[in-house]
């Protein structure tokens, strides 16, 4: 009876989630294209005060709005989509390079260089992440560029384990004993075999990662100990437009944060069926 | 001096009590020019003895006795001279031709990487030997099947590639597990015929490694019947088969299905 159903609730639920990909996938698309384009597309500049416009709603003039100091809210948001969805890239790919050569390391040699880099990552994991960042941030000063540091000394051991799970399974194909059999190094067999064959569920994990370290780049951002004045980072955007929800100004908050979530959301619901699609190859 | 020289040869994985004991006095030789059986059944310790002979085991693995492959002792010798033999003397045909080759690069490419980075062979010339090895291991094409992956492959064309790749340093000794298990009886018949002609040609000495007793009794010079990792008996011809007086080997014998179309009738 299952082999019979089983089918047809496939077909659907496949359907289904096919709208969600493609309206994600339009919207990211969307984002992006405005977010390259954001000099060219925004009406105003990003730090335009105008004294005379301050927490206006929003007109044919201002699309969004302004905030408390009458900047236009949707050229703020804009402009500040670059640094926004580009913190995360570049956090994750400096994750991804440490994360892949410590797991890859680790699943080759095994043994005592295993156990360490185990112990250690156990330790990163037990510490509360954004603990670990604000420790990282008080050391060295805050700033974009620290917060993506400290971020991505965060992830690295997510994405290490995983890649050693993965690694130490590929590691056991015929195809690994034929590269040593024929005389080939260990860094070699690694870098030309092992990583290549990774990279499929790899990337599919780090699509669905995205979302979170673009949440955890704005939270920093929002704490300030991300991007500064007069940056529109989105974070920094929800931070500065607080004061004016006493005021009964919802806008200046609502914007960015509204627009951080449709982000997550929509990389989320692409990104797992990336993700399925790459591990189902994989 | 033989090529290959295996001599009371221990293996267990696990120390101590935990101690799993694989192979137990196990011993063979393989001379140039020879084509040498491991049979026995799943289990046995036959793959368990190539590894081993090719030091493919790490700590893992407890071993006693003696290994020698074209003269080098392979047990406790250091990475680079394991290194040097596995790149030099031997190679390996394994069961699977689909899980033996990198799946995400083009055939060109996977065979043609060990002549340049490990030999320092000139790609060029490396590439014109591999379509030379293709085409000699019956392969239609090869200039096209170097630009193909994996997946664009038969089994039975795979697994010539992967015999390509195994001869192309021109080892002295081959190592074949199982390696036409997997094949069909056509297939199998024509691999067969390719490393019989490179053991005529070039002297290659072979130990080919099968649960398949007719098949092995067809091609070799010599068996050994290998059990719970220990050799129980040893074939040579002219007798072999007819020879076995083993019980074990008897019953491996009986145990093979026979079609005889006239018992039926």
């Amino acid at each position: 009876m299952t082999s019979v159903l089983l089918p047809r609730v496939r077909r659907r639920r496949r359907s289904g989630s096919d709208v969600g990909f493609w309206i994600s996938c339009g919207l990211l698309a969307l984002i992006a294209v405005a977010a390259a384009f954001a000099p060219l597309l925004a009406p105003y500049e990003a730090d335009s005060v105008d004294f005379g416009a301050i927490w206006e709603g929003p007109s044919a003039q201002h699309l969004l709005g302004t905030d408390q100091l009458g900047r236009d809210l949707f050229s703020r948001l804009l402009i500040g989509a670059g640094e926004t969805l580009v913190g995360p890239v570049a956090l994750l790919a400096l994750a991804t390079v440490l994360g892949v050569a410590i797991g890859v390391l680790a699943a080759w040699r095994g043994g005592w260089i295993d156990t360490v880099l185990a112990r250690v990552t156990d330790v990163m994991f037990a510490f509360p992440g954004l603990l670990f960042v604000v420790l990282v941030i008080a050391v060295f000063g805050k700033g974009p560029a620290t917060a993506i540091v400290a971020l991505a000394l965060a992830y690295a051991p997510v994405i290490a384990k995983y890649t050693r799970s993965l690694a130490l399974s590929e590691m056991t194909r015929p195809y690994i004993d034929a590269y040593r059999v024929q005389g080939l190094g260990g860094m070699t067999i690694c870098l030309r075999g092992v990583i290549p064959n990774l990279l499929p569920p790899l990337v599919g994990y780090l699509v669905v990662l995205f979302g979170e370290a673009l949440m955890s780049l704005a939270t920093l951002s929002y704490l300030g100990f991300g991007a500064q004045p007069p940056s529109s980072e989105w974070g920094l955007m929800v931070q500065e437009g607080q004061p004016g929800i006493i005021q009964g100004e919802f806008l200046p908050t609502l914007v960015p944060g509204a627009a951080i979530a449709i982000v997550v959301i929509a990389v989320n619901v692409a990104g797992v069926r990336v993700a399925d699609r790459l591990l189902a190859k994989g | 001096m033989m090529l290959l020289d295996i001599h009371d040869l221990d293996l267990a994985f696990g120390e101590g009590d935990d101690a799993v004991r694989i192979l137990t006095g196990v011993s063979l030789v393989v001379d140039r020019g020879e084509l040498v059986g491991l049979v026995g059944e799943s289990g046995s310790g036959k793959s368990t003895t190539a590894r081993a002979a090719l030091a493919l085991y790490g700590d893992e693995a407890t071993i006693a006795g003696s290994i020698r492959v074209d003269g080098t002792q392979m047990v406790a010798a250091d990475e680079k001279t394991r290194r040097r033999v596995r790149s030099e003397s031997v190679s390996l045909v394994q069961q699977d031709p689909r899980s033996a080759l990198n799946p995400v690069r083009r055939i060109g490419d996977s065979l043609a990487e060990r002549l340049i980075r490990v030999h320092g062979w000139q790609r060029g010339r490396a590439e014109a030997h591999i379509v030379q090895l293709l085409a000699a291991v019956g392969l239609t094409h090869p200039e096209r099947r170097m630009r193909q992956y994996p997946h664009e492959l038969s089994g039975g064309m795979l697994q010539r590639v992967v015999i390509a790749s195994a001869l192309s340093t021109d080892p002295a000794l081959l190592l074949a597990d199982e390696a036409t298990s997997a094949l069909d009886v056509t297939t199998q018949a024509e691999i067969i015929a390719i490393f019989q002609r490179q053991i005529r040609e070039r002297g290659l000495g072979m130990l080919f490694i099968t649960h398949d007793l007719a098949l092995a009794g067809a091609i070799c010079d010599r068996i050994h019947v290998l059990r719970q990792g220990e050799i129980v008996e040893t074939l040579t011809k002219p007798g072999l088969f007819a020879d076995a007086v083993h019980p074990y080997t008897l019953s491996l014998i009986a145990a093979a299905p026979v079609l005889d179309t006239k018992e039926a009738s």
